[in-house]
């Protein structure tokens, strides 16, 4: 190594952006050798000209120090409070505390540690890209799910989407995965082995937690939070270990023009993750999706199928007078089911698991649905997708006959899961019979629909049954073959839409 | 007559500034034109006009671009911008002021010796 490059090793060795200190060196080296060059046309030999060049240059530690100084890494005190902002912000905006106005206190005051520590790193314009790519990547963690969520509204009744649903699940999901793990291994550019491992550590925090949510008990649900801490955790250290790795190697660490964007991008997507659930909900009740949409007059309207309904009672039972007259009773009387006063009531382990809003029932005279909403990403955000609830539905009808000796309604729940870990929409059959008492004009009838295997449900549609009859069917004292010729089963459909 | 380093250092930036001002240069330029122009008063260690040199353009009052010389090596050249004349006239005044001040002051106590 010539004298120039130990001085220049010396001069540059503050400068913590590679490309810079790389300019620096070549200008510096450029001057060196033309005042060499200028001491050798005067007569020196090449030894003394380059140590008088070099010694024109002045001391080297005193240059860069006040190069380190211009082009200085992030001092180390900021970074760790930027990091620790990141974290608690992190931590903050992830977990739900349900207690009064907690929540959004807690998420804004998460947003704005967010912002600060994005802030942070922007102003020391020193931390590398990778660093806000990862960060990115905890925002899209969050966001992905959200913007997931807002498919299955009009997926219900289309195949296409249905499939697209899923792929587009799994997509996001790979993306994401992806750019965790590329941002994971940008921290130990260089150190194949660090960076082999630390992808290691996330995909098996990751696929644990993902387990643990699935598959566990619902007594071990909490670890899947604690997983998520522990990974946090492991990020934080590792990050720290990775900016004393940066110190001590040739590391370009500062941040350009893509940090820029990286804020605009991260702005972007908190104004959607804290938006994009309401906004949801708001832009589906404004617009409904008409398909999976219709209302009990629209059956009861419909003269082929209640022809339909007849043909196949006189087929299967022959032309009995009773049998029949009972069949068209009960369509009679489901016209008469008024639902404008329907009320819907979701019990869970968390009381605000679902928040009802509003519920526009099903009107007899146009079009209508429930709307009901549903702050979509808290039980992601429990880290548990296996709570278990139930929704129980309730309106009142009216019967006005006496002929009747029963009269049930049961549901069937149709959900579509936005999460990947479903593939396919699940039934859930509602059991619970009301009992037609005779002589009373009114009653109250309810389903309660268990659900224990909900991940997100942005969209329910709920089938009913209405089932009558001169003896219940739940009455097996004269059970024979032909016991439930004197029932019909009428069915209608609505959509619970988030 | 030598003058003293702190003399010097605290107008170093403006002089730098005010060589530039006069057309693009690069480094070893600047601290030759400075030799000249001064008449080999202003002879500063030629390492410390970098760290200056980057802080303006940091600073954005000067601008730099690389060119091929005929011996194969690349230079780095300096060209001041409108912020940097703006800054330049700034530290004129600035100097005009301050000079005026410390005349007045040196004056003044001759007349009581």
């Amino acid at each position: 190594m010539s004298e120039t490059d130990k001085y220049l090793d010396e001069v540059c060795k503050e400068i913590a952006n590679i490309k810079e200190r790389g300019r620096v060196r070549a200008e510096l080296e450029a001057h060196i050798l033309e005042r060499k060059e200028e001491y050798m046309r005067e007569g020196d030999d090449e030894i003394t000209a380059e140590q008088k060049a070099i010694k024109n240059m002045g001391d080297a530690s005193e240059i860069a120090k006040t190069f380190g100084e211009l082009y200085s890494f992030i001092p180390l005190k900021h970074f760790a409070i930027a990091m620790n902002l990141l974290f608690f912000g992190f931590l903050l905006t992830s977990f739900y505390i349900d207690v009064w106005v907690l929540e959004p206190v807690t998420k804004f005051v998460g947003s704005i540690l967010f912002m600060t520590a994005f802030f942070m790193f922007r102003k020391s314009n020193n931390f590398f890209n990778a660093a806000f790519i990862f960060a990115v990547v905890g925002f899209l963690f969050s966001a992905w799910t959200e913007i997931y969520c807002v498919l299955p509204f009009y997926s219900e009744t289309n195949d296409f989407l249905n499939y697209f649903n899923l792929f587009v699940g799994a997509a996001l999901n790979i993306i994401k995965m992806f750019l965790t793990g590329f941002g994971l291994a940008c921290f130990c550019e260089g150190k194949l082995k660090t960076r082999a491992m630390l992808t290691g550590v996330f995909y098996f925090c990751e696929y644990v937690n993902f387990l643990i949510c699935v598959i566990a008990p619902q007594w071990l649900l909490p670890f899947g939070a604690i997983i998520m801490v522990t990974f946090l955790i492991i990020i934080l250290v590792t990050i720290m270990k990775v900016k004393r790795y940066v110190v001590n190697n040739d590391v370009d660490v500062r941040m350009g023009r893509t940090g820029a964007v990286g804020v605009l991008i991260i702005t972007g997507v908190m104004v959607l993750n804290i938006f994009l659930p309401s906004v949801a909900s708001i832009a589906v009740a404004a617009f409904p999706p008409e398909t999976i949409s219709y209302s009990v007059k629209d059956i009861n309207a419909d003269e082929k199928r209640i022809d339909e309904i007849k043909n196949t009672i006189l087929n299967e039972c022959g032309d009995e007078k009773e049998k029949l007259s009972s069949v068209l009773e009960i369509m009679r009387y489901s016209d008469l089911l008024k639902m404008e006063n329907a009320e819907v009531e979701c019990q869970s382990d968390f009381d605000s698991f679902i928040d009802v809003i509003s519920v526009t029932a099903l009107d007899s005279a146009e079009r209508g649905y429930l709307f009901v909403y549903y702050e979509l990403s808290d039980i992601f955000k429990y880290g548990s997708y296996n709570r278990a609830m139930q929704i129980k539905l309730s309106f009142p009808f009216l019967i006005q006959d006496e002929n009747f000796d029963y009269i049930n309604l049961c549901g069937n729940l149709r959900i579509t899961p936005s999460y990947v870990h479903d593939l396919k929409p699940h039934s859930y059959v509602a059991g619970e019979e009301f009992k037609y008492l005779s002589g009373k004009s009114e009653q109250r009838g309810y389903v309660v629909v268990p659900i224990t295997d909900s991940a997100y449900i942005p969209c329910m549609s709920f089938q009913y049954y209405i089932q009558g009859g001169k003896r219940s069917p739940f009455d097996y004292s004269n059970f024979s073959d032909t016991s439930y010729d004197s029932t019909i089963w009428l069915s209608g459909e609505f959509t619970f839409k988030y | 007559m030598k003058i003293s380093k702190e003399l010097i250092k605290g107008s170093t930036a403006m002089l730098v500034l005010s060589v530039v001002s006069k057309r693009e240069m690069y480094g070893y330029q600047i601290i030759k034109e400075l030799e000249v122009m001064s008449d080999g008063t202003f002879s500063m260690n030629e390492g410390t006009l970098y760290p200056i040199l980057h802080a303006f353009e940091t600073e954005k009052f000067l601008e730099s671009y690389w060119e091929d010389t005929d011996s194969a090596r690349k230079r780095k050249y300096y060209k001041i911008t409108d912020k940097g004349i703006k800054e330049l006239q700034r530290r004129k005044e600035e100097w005009t002021e301050y000079s005026y001040a410390v005349n007045k002051v040196i004056g003044r106590s001759f007349n009581y010796v």
